[in-house]
């Protein structure tokens, strides 16, 4: 009779819960060493060496991967509190974050030996940056359209072609993309990509800004003349890709960063509100922190699921579904609520400075990382409708 | 739930089985009354469910908050025609005042948090609480009252001196007005010695937020059942991505009220322990399940199209019973406007530890 949608509540384990206050004493510490100011919110601000180095030396990169591999082998709720600490607090993790949220489970699964004990220690460490080549000028969404190719040769393989929308390629020191080692056939067009392994310093391989409408510089093109790779670059299996990028895709990315990213905007009206606001801004936050706190405990159970070593798919696309529509809303309540309240001008200023720099990136906040139509079609197979 | 014993989900599935024998919500069923000739309350007494949240020390079954919450999930995901939850509730709440446990089913009243009940000081209670469930089904109701010098108490009032105001046809889930004109109780126990005033309005928001859950699931499942077999223009409902999105987006609301009513177990466990904490987990709860409840009746709706909005066909027999419980202990504004304050007194800085505390 009922529907297959279960969020068990989760308490988190006193290891897990310890990791908040650990946190926070790291932040102030970050803080006042310079390596982290809560004012600055670009993405050029959100990419520091320094601070995912600091993070390296508390283990709290890699948390869940085995100690072999420089990992700490901590659970998937202790690492989820790491990363909700840093989240809500808009700390600058874009030097590791992709590298331990997907490239290292990545390489962990499917990469050579020696290229493990070579590159997901110093990962760990906080020393190397990954970016995600996927997309392309003609394929997104359609990830299977991927053009880009890789060809055998004697020394390994070459590609050529074009990724776009590449976050942070201009920092980073490799690429895990998806390139066309195989025509796809009619039937069966999930056929013929292969995940590889780039050297961006690789010879042949360019990148050109491409910059988001308030002038920030996260997104790049990324193009491969022949860019050469050993043999053992290539991830897994060749063709596989369709299969290994499932379950990266299906729920490894439901957690608190889909819908912490717009936080500041709210604790940026707390700031300004005082202790004893009217009722209109009363009621509107709380009806806002009623949507955070449920999100937070279907994050949570989501997590927990993981730690069992159950595969909730449809729960953690049900966490992206509400989360990332909520966070894109956020800063436009902010700013409806705010916006009668008599504030002195330095007040309004830095208000309006995060209202503005949350209400700029809110649009691709349902786009990135699959976008919602994708992801609600992904929900709707889960629910047994295609 | 996760790491579940099995005897602990025997509870479970033994309620299950006996809704799913004797409380099909397609079939229409307000009579007979919830009383010993009524099959689905036999079993139910069969069971002991009325006194599931009454330790057993005070020979109750003495059920978890946990068992409580997954009962009124249960009562709301086959639109009980019973008022199981609001029984349970009551009981508990005499349980803990010394009140002797009155037989069959009640309810508590009233249900929303501005009416005021008063006992005068002949010990008479003065007051009228709108939408009480099954009134006319009913033997007793415990009222929380309030006293000249504003104590709070909780009195037993039999409901056989024909205390109830009819008027007109009853709603789903027969919900009348309940005048109280000098009605003298049966037993009156102060709340505040016994347990917390705030109390018995966060347990009936949780077992609410449960309820929602429950129904809110089940007109889920409705919705894909019928998009899969209704057909239109050659082919199944189902396939067109305008169902599909709409339903997705209902699941995430679905998702949503699960993930909340999870949350007040906690809160619930302690009768005195009404704390910051525990509000924030309440008010959470009922303010996001009673959203949730009005976007997912909504969509329901929606995909259901005509059918779904006549006497003809069930789905109205969740979406009602929905709608009464977004009003039920607080409704989503009233409790957001306590959230507010709570945030508001926490600040930019304990904002987020507010969110994060968690007690065990």
């Amino acid at each position: 009779m009922a529907s297959a949608i279960a969020f068990p509540h989760i308490d988190l384990p006193p290891a897990a819960l310890q990791l908040h206050q650990e946190v926070r004493a790291f932040l102030r510490q970050q803080k006042e060493a310079g390596l982290f100011d809560p004012a600055t919110r670009s993405v050029d601000a959100g990419f520091s060496r320094p601070f995912s180095q600091e993070m390296g030396k508390r283990g709290w990169i890699g948390m869940t991967w085995p100690k072999a591999y420089g990992g700490q082998e901590r659970s998937y709720l202790e690492r989820y509190v790491v990363g909700e600490e840093l989240l809500a607090a808009g700390a600058p993790i874009r030097a590791h974050l992709v590298a331990d949220r997907q490239s290292g489970p990545v390489l962990l699964k499917y990469a050579a030996e020696h290229l493990k004990h070579r590159l997901l220690p110093e990962i760990a460490r906080g020393n190397l940056s990954f970016c995600i080549g996927m997309s392309e000028p003609n394929s997104g969404s359609d990830l299977f359209a991927a053009q880009a190719q890789a060809t055998r040769y004697e020394k390994g393989w070459r590609l050529n072609g074009q990724k776009l929308w590449t976050s942070l390629a201009h920092h980073a020191d490799y690429m895990i993309g998806v390139f066309r080692t195989a025509p796809a056939t009619k039937e069966n067009r999930r056929a013929g990509l292969s995940q590889f392994l780039i050297d961006m310093r690789s010879p042949g391989l360019d990148l050109r800004p491409v910059l988001f409408p308030n002038g920030e510089h996260e997104f790049n093109e990324v193009f491969f003349n022949d860019v050469e790779l050993p043999e053992d670059h290539l991830l897994g299996e060749e063709g596989a890709a369709w299969k290994q990028l499932t379950s990266e895709l299906a729920y490894e990315r439901s957690g608190p960063e889909r819908f912490l990213e717009t936080l500041s905007a709210l604790t940026a009206l707390l700031q300004v509100v005082g202790s004893n606001p009217d009722s209109r801004v009363a009621e509107g936050i709380g009806r806002l922190t009623a949507q955070l706190y449920t999100l937070r405990r279907m994050s949570i159970s989501v997590a927990g699921t993981l730690q069992a070593g159950q595969e909730p798919v449809l729960e953690a696309s049900l966490v992206k579904e509400v989360g990332t529509v909520w966070e894109q809303q956020l800063p436009s309540i902010v700013r409806d609520l705010a916006a009668p309240l008599d504030l002195e001008a330095d007040e309004r200023e830095a208000l309006d400075m995060i209202l503005d720099r949350t209400m700029a990136m809110a649009p691709k906040l349902t786009i990135q990382g699959g976008t919602i139509e994708i992801l609600r079609g992904i929900i709707a197979r889960g629910l047994g409708l295609r | 739930m996760l790491g579940e014993q099995e005897d602990e989900s025997l509870l479970r599935d033994m309620i299950e089985r006996v809704f799913q024998d004797l409380a099909d919500p397609q079939v229409s069923k307000m009579s007979p009354p919830p009383s010993s000739e009524n099959p689905l309350w036999a079993a139910i007494e069969d069971l002991e469910l009325p006194k599931l949240w009454v330790s057993e020390d005070l020979g109750g079954v003495g059920g978890q908050p946990k068992d409580v919450l997954e009962t009124a999930q249960l009562a709301g995901q086959f639109a009980l025609d019973a008022p199981l939850v609001e029984t349970i509730l009551a009981n508990r709440l005499f349980s803990l005042c010394g009140i002797d446990l009155p037989k069959g089913p009640g309810s508590v009243a009233p249900l929303d948090r501005k009416t005021r009940v008063t006992l005068d000081a002949e010990g008479r209670l003065h007051g009228k609480c709108r939408k009480v469930p099954f009134l006319r089904h009913i033997n007793w109701v415990g009222i929380l009252a309030h006293d000249v010098d504003g104590t709070a108490w909780l009195c037993l009032a039999d409901l056989k001196n024909d205390a109830s105001t009819n008027r007109g046809e009853p709603s789903v889930e027969g919900r009348e007005s309940l005048q109280l004109a000098a009605i003298e109780p049966l037993a009156t126990a102060p709340l505040s010695e016994n347990f917390d005033p705030d109390y018995p309005i966060y347990c009936g928001a949780a077992l609410r937020s449960a309820q929602i859950a429950g129904a809110l699931s089940a007109s889920l499942e409705l919705s894909v059942a019928y998009a899969q077999n209704r057909k239109a223009f050659g082919r199944e409902i189902s396939r067109f991505q305008a169902i599909q999105h709409n339903l997705a987006i209902f699941a995430g609301q679905v998702a949503a009220a699960t993930a909340a009513m999870q949350s007040t177990l906690e809160a619930i466990n302690d009768p005195f322990g009404v704390s910051d904490h525990a509000l924030l987990a309440i008010a959470a709860a009922k303010c996001r399940a009673g959203e949730a409840a009005a976007k997912g009746a909504a969509i329901a709706h929606q995909v259901h199209g005509a059918i779904g909005f006549t006497r003809d066909y069930h789905l109205y027999k969740f979406t009602q019973r929905l709608r009464g419980w977004q009003d039920d202990f607080g409704s989503e504004a009233e409790w957001a406007l306590r959230l507010g304050a709570l945030a508001a007194k926490a600040g930019p800085e304990g904002y987020w530890p507010m969110i994060t505390e968690e007690r065990h």
